[in-house]
C-alpha cells in the first residue's frame, strides 16, 4: 500500500509542476512509463459514494490549506528545500508580501510563504495553501528584482485565482459518476490505524477520519489525472501572466520585468518537453506585449526606482552565491 | 434567525437594503481601521465567523460581527465568502460527529492520520510557513525599494 501511495504523491507532485512558472523546466511528467499502469490501478481506490457525494460541494479554505500543506509535503520529498540560504528567502518572501499586500487579495486562509528549492532545474509552482516554491535554477535566470517579482506575482496569480483548486472541483464532481470501490484502500488504512494508535479515537471515529483521509487521497488522484494529464491550460497560463502583470504594477513593480523574464525562459535550453496544452514562452511574451500595450505607461520616475531595486538584487544575490553550496 | 433579523433592523438604513450575511474564510481575518492592507489592525474576527457587510469600497469591505456588534473593521473582500463555512473541527479530539461533517475535509486531525499512513513530513511544511514575511517588514522593504506600501499610514 505504501509504494502506491508513494507514487500517488510523486505523481501528483508531477502534477503541481505543470502548474507553475516553468516554461523551459526541464522536468517532464509524461516522461514516466510507468504512469499509466499505476492509474489504472489508483482508478480501482476511490471513496464510497457518500464521501464523493460530500467531495462534490465546495471545497472550502480551510480545505484548500490542508490540501496546500500536503502538496508542499510531497514537493518537499522530491526536492532539496534549501533550509540555509536565510538572507535570499527572506527577500523573496518581502518581494511576495509587498506584491500581496497591493493586490486584491493580500491574505489567504493562512498566508504566503517562499521557500527556495535546491535544485538546477528551471520552475516556481505555487500549492493552494500559498506555499511557493522557487527553485535556484530560476533565481539564476533572473537579474533584478523586478524579474524575481515577475516570478513570484504570477505564481501568486495562481494561487488567487484558484487554479489548482478548479481542477480538484472539476475531478471531484467528476469522481462521483465513475465506477467505485473503496474495499482495498480502506482495509489497508484500518489495518495501518489499528497498528498505530497515534490518535485517541474510537474505532468509529476513526473510520469516519479515514474516510476523510481516504476521500483526499481521491482528490490528489483526481488531481494527478486532470494536471498530469492536460496541464493547466493555456488559458489559465495567460490569465496567470496577465493577472500578474496587474499585480506587479499595483505594487510598483514594473509589469514589462515580464517580458525580460519570459524571454530569458525563451533563451534557456531546457526549454523544452512540456505537453502540448503549455504554451510557450513565445506565445506567453506575444500575450503579454498585447497586455502591457492596454496597461498605464510607466512613471517615469521608474526606471530609476528600478535602479535602486536592481542594487539590492545584486547584493542579495552575492551573498546568496557566496554561500551556495555546489 | 431572529437573532440576524434584531441586527438587520438596528442597522442604520443605509445598510438595509445592502445589509448581506458573509463568512470569513481567512484564520484568524485581521481587522483594519482603514480599506488597505498595511493599515493599522484594530482586532481580528476568527475564521467562519458570520458578518455583515456595512459599506464597500474598491476591494475592501466595512464589516460587522453578527454575534458581537461592537466588533467592527475594514476587510478585503476576499477574505469573505458567501457559503457558510462549518466551524473547523481542528482538535484531535474533535467528537465523532464533528469529523463526520468534516468528512469531505481536510484539517490537522485527517493531516496527522494522512502524515502516518503516507510518511509524509509537515514538520517540512511548518519550517516553510514559517518563512513568511511579516507586513512591517514588508512595508519598510517597499518604502526602501521605492514600492507601494499598500496604504501604510505615516
Amino acid at each position: 500500500m505504501k509504494r502506491l501511495h508513494l507514487s500517488i504523491i510523486s505523481a501528483l507532485f508531477a502534477a503541481i509542476l505543470v502548474s507553475g512558472f516553468t516554461s523551459c523546466a526541464s522536468i517532464d511528467p509524461f516522461a514516466d512509463g510507468g504512469y499509466s499502469s499505476e492509474m489504472a490501478v489508483l482508478g480501482a481506490i476511490t471513496s464510497s459514494v457518500q464521501s464523493i457525494e460530500k467531495a462534490s460541494e465546495t471545497i472550502t479554505p480551510e480545505e484548500e490549506y490542508y490540501i496546500g500543506r500536503s502538496v508542499a509535503a510531497s514537493i518537499a520529498t522530491t526536492y532539496p528545500v534549501d533550509q540555509g540560504s536565510y538572507q535570499m528567502t527572506s527577500y523573496l518572501n518581502k518581494i511576495c508580501e509587498t506584491l500581496v499586500m497591493n493586490s486584491d487579495k493580500p491574505y489567504l486562509y493562512k498566508g504566503y510563504y517562499v521557500v527556495i528549492l535546491d535544485t538546477d532545474e528551471i520552475n516556481a509552482m505555487a500549492t493552494p495553501g500559498g506555499h511557493i516554491f522557487v527553485s535556484r535554477g530560476l533565481i539564476d535566470c533572473t537579474d533584478s528584482e523586478d524579474a524575481l517579482a515577475a516570478v513570484l506575482a504570477h505564481e501568486i496569480a495562481h494561487v488567487q485565482l484558484g487554479h489548482s483548486v478548479q481542477a480538484i472541483k472539476a475531478s471531484r464532481v467528476r469522481a462521483a459518476v465513475s465506477d467505485t470501490t473503496k474495499a482495498v484502500a480502506v482495509t489497508g488504512l484500518v489495518a495501518a490505524n489499528n497498528r498505530s494508535g497515534g490518535l485517541n479515537l474510537s474505532e468509529k471515529e476513526m473510520e469516519k477520519v479515514m474516510e476523510a483521509v481516504n476521500v483526499f487521497s481521491d482528490a490528489s488522484n483526481e488531481v494527478v489525472k486532470t494536471l498530469v494529464n492536460t496541464g493547466f491550460s493555456k488559458e489559465q497560463e495567460f490569465e496567470a501572466d496577465k493577472n500578474a502583470l496587474y499585480i506587479m504594477q499595483s505594487a510598483g513593480y514594473d509589469p514589462y520585468a515580464m517580458l525580460d523574464m519570459l524571454e530569458q525562459l525563451e533563451e534557456s535550453p531546457s526549454n523544452e518537453g512540456w505537453g502540448s496544452t503549455h504554451p510557450s514562452p513565445k506565445d506567453r511574451i506575444k500575450k503579454v506585449n498585447k497586455e502591457l500595450s492596454a496597461m498605464a505607461k510607466a512613471n517615469p520616475a521608474m526606471k530609476e526606482a528600478k535602479q535602486v531595486r536592481k542594487e539590492r538584487f545584486n547584493t542579495e544575490y552575492e551573498d546568496y552565491r557566496i554561500f551556495e553550496i555546489d | 434567525m431572529l437573532f440576524l433579523v434584531v441586527i438587520c433592523l438596528s442597522l442604520p438604513l443605509m445598510a438595509a437594503s445592502k445589509a448581506k450575511t458573509q463568512y470569513v474564510a481567512i484564520d484568524p481575518a485581521p481587522l483594519k481601521a482603514k480599506p488597505a492592507a498595511s493599515s493599522k489592525k484594530i482586532g481580528s474576527i476568527e475564521y467562519a465567523s458570520a458578518v455583515i457587510v456595512l459599506q464597500e469600497e474598491k476591494s475592501w469591505v466595512y464589516v460587522q460581527l453578527v454575534d458581537d456588534k461592537s466588533v467592527e473593521g475594514w476587510l478585503p473582500a476576499s477574505a469573505l465568502t458567501s457559503k457558510k463555512i462549518k466551524d473547523k473541527a481542528n482538535s484531535t479530539s474533535a467528537n465523532a460527529d464533528e469529523i463526520a461533517l468534516a468528512g469531505k475535509g481536510f484539517n490537522s486531525t485527517i493531516e496527522a492520520v494522512y502524515a502516518e499512513q503516507y510518511e509524509m513530513n509537515f514538520s517540512i511544511v511548518d519550517y516553510i510557513e514559517s518563512l513568511g514575511a511579516d507586513q512591517d517588514e514588508a512595508i519598510a522593504f517597499a518604502q526602501e525599494g521605492q514600492l507601494n506600501d499598500g496604504g501604510a499610514e505615516e
